[in-house]
């Protein structure tokens, strides 16, 4: 701005604070601290806090607003410069046990054990694709900043995770997506990963029975390496400084990942893959966000479409903020599901999107609707700035379209069970192109 | 006389050292920016309140104008919204306190 600037911030995020003004080039900048959120605090509370005092100094509020505005520079705060970071390629040689402690000491691991990628392990590895290992890959932001790295960085966190090298143009394929798999956000939300194409049977993975369960080695390690990728290469995943999911989400560990059970599907269901465009001959590797999974238990209606429209009515309103609804169905519940009417992916899709209707009134009271669609209403951008105009009892569609309704069929065919999510799709990669 | 018994002494086996590949992405450089003159005092300024548009906070940074316009009458506070949600950009409102503002209060995250 070029102008003095007093910034006022949480005492919960000074560890932040003091990171971030380093980062963005202004490590002496004072801030200011308020105990905690003022998100619909009272105005008589807000008052309490700014005539109070700032709970890391102990001095008062407004006092050091109006020094940080007006009290002369130190010579460092005046100057200018660059100041490079390089890592080194290599770390060693030392013994296994110290490495080992240094991993975990400075926040590598996901804390259970892992695979030290040594040179020779890394080595074999990178036989799993025919990229050059210093060929770059891309970055992740994964923190507050952008790590870039190299096909055999990629290989060593393919190694701490237990990996096999022809797991490698999965990984690949994660790390050239610049999807992190986790960030910074208060919210504690996770990836759903899921493969599609020959790939699946190439490297066994799972889509029938215990899918989404920690048996099978290709399911289980290709969701952790996303944490490690997210948590070293795109410098994410520490507590109170780089992410701030104030309760942390138990899918952290592997992101949902699983193999859709394309072999099941009834006729005229389309596997995901090939339902966004590419060739059931491709192998792709598709990334949704989101925050859980519920079991089919939630609901109680007989016929399996009632069910999914109760709980798709739960949901997050898909806005500016955009969400999305995921069904994984078991085989059995697929085939129920074209008796009931719906002989296609895209039919089932269509039915939820038009019958998951909610009043603007309850709209416009989600906590991210009224943070990001209500500006953009207020900007003209519709169909917000007409809904804006609009009585608060007209009925508005929850989900944008019905590409927002995803669906999968996985599962053993034990039971006719399915488990449905609030995730949506970031976007659906190329594993093919990492081989 | 007892008979001595021969010590032999066994060297400590040396732990095997490994070297690993860093698993850690790299880093861009930073560069550090000279931060801007401060004021000399408030008194005649302009001072620009910007809510950054968290949801629901807004009455915060209304009672932020409210006391300093109690404390400081000599100080004009004007209370300005952030355009866009809480993690866009706003060239615009940053010219315009560069512009025709002295200083400015900005919050706040949560």
């Amino acid at each position: 701005m070029g102008v003095p600037t007093a910034p006022l911030e949480l005492e919960v995020f000074a560890s932040l604070a003091d990171m971030y003004r380093g980062l963005v080039g202004m490590p002496y900048h004072r801030i200011t601290y308020i105990p905690n959120t003022v998100s619909r605090l009272s105005n008589q509370k807000c008052r309490e806090y700014i005539l109070g005092n700032d709970p890391i100094t102990g001095r008062s509020v407004v006092a050091e607003i109006v020094e940080v505005l007006t009290k002369p520079l130190s010579k460092e705060a005046k100057r200018a410069g660059l100041l490079e970071r390089p890592e080194p390629r290599l770390i060693g040689p030392d013994t296994e046990e110290n490495l080992q402690r240094l991993f975990l000491e400075n926040k590598w691991t996901d804390f259970l054990p892992i695979v030290l990628p040594t040179k020779e392990r890394v080595a074999r590895m990178l036989k799993g694709t025919s990229h050059k290992l210093d060929e770059i890959v891309g970055e992740l932001r994964a923190g507050y900043e952008a790590g870039s790295y190299n096909v055999e960085t990629v290989a060593a966190n393919a190694v701490m995770a237990g990996a096999k090298p022809e797991y490698m143009p999965v990984i690949l394929a994660m790390a050239a997506s610049g999807v992190p798999a986790i960030a910074t956000s208060t919210q504690s939300f996770a990836r759903m990963l899921v493969i599609n194409g020959p790939i699946r049977r190439e490297i066994s993975m799972n889509a029938g029975c215990g899918a989404l369960s920690p048996f099978n080695q290709a399911n289980a390690v290709i969701g952790r390496t996303a944490t490690l990728m997210s948590m070293n290469l795109g410098r994410g995943g520490v507590p109170n400084l780089t992410f701030w999911g104030t309760q942390g989400n138990n899918l952290n560990y592997n992101h949902a990942t699983f193999a859709e059970n394309e072999e099941e599907l009834p006729p005229g269901w389309k596997p995901f893959h090939v339902q966004k465009g590419f060739g059931s001959e491709e192998s792709i590797i598709s990334i949704f966000h989101g925050y859980g999974l519920w079991h089919w238990k939630n609901t109680f209606e007989e016929e399996h479409h009632k069910g999914i429209l109760r709980m798709a009515n739960w949901i997050l309103p898909s806005g500016e903020y955009k969400s999305g609804y995921s069904l994984l169905l078991d085989p059995i519940v697929a085939e129920a599901l074209v008796e009931e009417g719906f002989s296609t992916k895209e039919s089932l899709s269509e039915y939820v999107y038009k019958n998951s209707l909610l009043t603007l009134e309850e709209f416009w009271q989600y906590h991210l609707v009224e943070g990001m669609s209500l500006p953009a209403g207020q900007k003209g951008i519709e169909p917000y700035a007409s809904w804006l105009k609009q009585p608060k009892e007209t009925l508005v569609n929850r989900y944008r379209n019905p590409e927002e309704v995803s669906v999968f069929v996985v599962g053993g065919r034990t039971n006719a069970f399915w488990q449905g999510g609030d995730w949506r799709l970031i976007g659906s990669f190329s594993i093919d192109e990492w081989r | 006389m007892e008979k001595r018994r021969k010590v032999v002494h066994t060297p400590r086996r040396k732990e095997a050292k490994i070297t690993l590949v860093n698993p850690r992405g790299q880093l861009p450089a930073i560069h550090q920016i000279p931060m801007a003159p401060r004021l000399d005092s408030l008194d005649g300024k302009t001072i620009y309140i910007v809510d950054v548009r968290w949801p629901y906070t807004h009455q915060f940074l209304e009672e932020v104008r409210s006391i300093f316009t109690e404390r400081y009458p000599r100080t004009r506070f004007v209370v300005k919204e952030k355009a866009g949600s809480y993690g866009e950009d706003d060239p615009k409102l940053w010219a315009e306190i560069k512009e025709r503002g002295d200083a400015a209060i900005v919050g706040i995250g949560h």
